[in-house]
């Protein structure tokens, strides 16, 4: 199934981008150091299988925004 | 009577000659911006705000850092404005890697990601930093500032 075009892959990408720029700027004005950002890469999943990906991704340190 | 109108006439004449090199410098003032970016959307924005406010430049688009040296080598651009966030070659690699072409050609770096030190790390390479969501004051901003440097290059 493939849900999106590229073009509106490249538009919900671009939100996150934006998304978790303006939080790396604001955590780096709470602690005064740069943040370092890697490329965004966006895919759309169920919870379940993100939890699932998470789960195998081997991060220890993990945080959650949830609105 | 006869000196007035020679006067009246080299005063018209005067007119003339302002007006055709007044015509003749806005014919120079269109421009050649190259886009240099990764994805499909972001350019689309880009193009639509360059048209609105300089409907009689043209653009040339880059999907990738060769196909954007390309251009720069064979002088085909004025300007550059670029938005790319490839794994292993940012925004601010490329940039520094154009200067070396390019050494003294207006340059922007559109990103979200604007954060202090990748801002003075912009400036730093000689490219203005534009914040993204990018908006069509500060590309216009970024514009008016490369058509001042690029005219004074040419004078």
């Amino acid at each position: 199934m493939e849900p999106l075009d590229e073009l509106e892959q490249d538009a919900v990408t671009e939100l996150v981008n934006l998304g978790v720029s303006q939080a790396a700027y604001n955590l780096r004005e709470m602690i005064g150091q740069q943040v370092i950002l890697s490329v965004p890469s966006v895919a759309l999943m169920d919870r379940l299988d993100a939890i699932d990906l998470l789960g195998k991704s081997g991060l220890s340190k993990l945080v959650a925004v949830s609105g | 009577v006869y000196e007035t109108l020679v006067r009246q006439r080299s005063v018209q004449g005067t007119f003339y000659l302002g007006f055709a090199f007044r015509a003749q410098a806005v014919e120079l003032m269109s421009y050649k911006v190259l886009v240099v970016d990764d994805s499909k959307l972001a350019p689309m924005a880009v193009a639509k705000l360059l048209r609105a406010l300089h409907p009689d430049w043209t653009h040339i688009e880059a999907a990738s850092a060769d196909e954007a040296l390309a251009v720069l080598k064979e002088k085909e651009a004025d300007l550059v404005v670029m938005d790319f966030n490839m794994p292993g070659r940012d925004g601010l690699d490329l940039a520094s890697e154009f200067r070396e072409t390019v050494p003294t050609m207006p340059m922007a770096l559109i990103s979200a990601n604007h954060q202090q030190e990748i801002v003075d790390r912009t400036h730093a390479v000689g490219a203005t930093f534009l914040p993204k969501p990018l908006t069509e004051q500060a590309l216009g901003e970024f514009l008016a500032g490369a058509v001042q440097q690029l005219k004074a290059a040419g004078a």
